[in-house]
């Protein structure tokens, strides 16, 4: 028995959570810290950066946007690659397996060279816009695929009898029935694909692509901040991957079916 | 009822699980299909069903040819878990299949559904999702939305075998009440009790051979040994 009663061991037990959770991010300063402070000529000068808030900024939309875009487009293709492997027609399913394995093989620093140097130029398209956001779509359609193919495998097939006694044909049973399971069961594994993307998209500055890795790079090269460019960087990332982690974990416990 | 069997023949890759079996039955309401695991008892439902197919022969429920679009929309299916919609309400699991399926404006489709799980006890959980639900209820809801199609004939697989007894009175109350509104049924069971009870009919099958039917007085006097044997074991 508590001798300060039940309440005040409530109080207690937050206010130690509390301050665990603060000491848990002062240590990840401290890390940090000590990093830095070790590097010769480590005074920082993040004023030098402030000409450049919109440019950065600009550079954080871009990033968002074709982000958001890739994990749209990946997501439905890779649905539409989920079809074309359980399809009766071999061929279909030949290709399908050909391009997951490609995929999974390469480095995605070399499929989004290929796409722009190579593709891009015989297919006469020199849109950067086009081009990286088409590679890194292919290069992770065939993730989202496998996302989609163990997310239907996590499904009890007697509903899939139960649909056919119904009447329901192939589209009103993916509709209404197995595509909102899916999505369910999808969620913390597709949370974690955007913010894969998100990082990954940091490769188009290869191509030159104006998002925030590619400006952050600019502005570092014209103030020669270049220790304080990274440490922004991390932070802007960051600040776009945690809150959509958190909103994931959110959604998950919400859902509970 | 009238049941009719001809040569009928289904494998698995190279196992033969039925091989050239006929059967046939009028006036039959509620058959039991009874034997050991792995006797074919359930394989031989989903072919009367028509939930799956087989490679030679035919089979006719009152004339239907079983698995035809027809026939499907005469039949509820119940297995032994999990045939609800586990991200719909039970309410949602059986509007759905009216609503988007059945033709019904959402109106007329709530009130057939709520009317329903009214009369048979199941109101108070009407805006529960399946997995907030006893597997007695869960089931007794699966039945609901077969009645709510206006099913004519019900297949049940094993329906009670994952349930407790007090569960398994709940669903097999179910089923007989099912009798008293005129539906037909096959029901593969391990309940002797209540096939003598429910049935008119029974087939004990083994290794793939219906080895013994008849009426429920079967289950008393029993006239080959393997059946003599299994009903020993069961009681």
């Amino acid at each position: 028995m508590n001798w300060l009663g039940k309440d005040s061991s409530f109080t207690y037990m937050k206010i130690k959570k509390a301050l665990h959770y603060i000491l848990s991010i002062l240590t990840i300063m401290l890390g940090v810290y000590l990093v830095i402070i070790n590097i010769p000529n480590s005074e920082l000068h993040f004023e030098k950066y402030i000409p450049y808030l919109g440019y950065i900024a600009s550079g954080m939309g871009w990033t968002i946007f074709i982000s958001l875009i890739i994990f749209i487009l990946s997501f439905v293709f890779g649905f539409f690659m989920f079809f074309t492997v359980r399809s009766k027609v071999p061929y279909v399913k030949y290709l399908t397996n050909h391009l997951t394995n490609i995929m999974f093989g390469s480095p995605m620093l070399v499929v989004v060279i290929v796409f722009y140097f190579f593709i891009g130029t015989a297919l006469k398209v020199d849109s950067k816009l086009v081009l990286g956001i088409s590679s890194l779509t292919i290069y992770f359609a065939p993730f989202m695929m496998k996302l989609f193919i163990s997310a239907y495998e996590g499904i009890d097939k007697n509903q899939l009898v139960v649909c056919d006694l119904f009447g329901f044909n192939k589209i009103q049973m993916y509709r209404y029935v197995l595509f909102p399971q899916m999505v369910k069961i999808m969620l913390p594994p597709l949370s974690g694909q955007l913010s894969t993307i998100i990082k990954s998209s940091s490769l188009l500055y290869l191509i030159g692509f104006k998002e925030l890795f590619y400006n952050i790079s600019t502005v570092q090269s014209k103030t020669f901040a270049y220790t304080e460019g990274y440490l922004i960087l991390l932070a802007l990332y960051l600040l776009i991957t945690i809150p959509l982690l958190q909103l994931t974990d959110y959604l998950e416990k919400r859902i509970k079916i | 009822m009238k049941i009719e069997i001809n040569n009928l023949t289904k494998k698995y890759d190279a196992e033969v699980v039925f091989n050239d079996v006929s059967l046939n039955l009028e006036d039959v309401e509620a058959v039991a299909l009874i034997g050991k695991s792995g006797s074919g008892k359930s394989t031989l439902l989903r072919l009367l069903s028509g939930i799956e197919s087989f490679d030679k022969g035919s089979i006719f429920i009152n004339d239907d040819i079983v698995g035809t679009r027809d026939f499907k929309d005469k039949i509820g299916f119940v297995f032994q878990t999990g045939s609800l919609f586990p991200h719909k309400t039970v309410l949602d699991n059986i509007v759905l299949i009216l609503e988007k399926i059945k033709g019904f404006s959402r109106e007329e489709a709530i009130e057939k559904v709520e009317g329903l799980l009214k009369k048979f006890s199941l109101l108070e959980h009407k805006n529960k999702y399946p997995y907030m639900l006893s597997g007695g209820q869960q089931q007794r809801v699966s039945i609901v939305r077969s009645l709510a199609v206006d099913a004519e004939l019900f297949f049940f697989d094993e329906p009670t075998s994952a349930l407790d007894p007090v569960l398994t009175k709940e669903v097999l109350d179910m089923i007989k009440e099912l009798r008293i509104l005129g539906k037909k049924f096959f029901i593969v069971t391990h309940e002797i009790a209540f096939a003598k009870n429910v049935a008119d009919y029974v087939l004990f099958i083994e290794e793939g051979k219906i080895k013994e039917q008849g009426g429920v007085e079967i289950l008393d006097h029993p006239t080959t040994d393997a059946f003599r044997g299994f009903l020993e074991q069961v009681l």
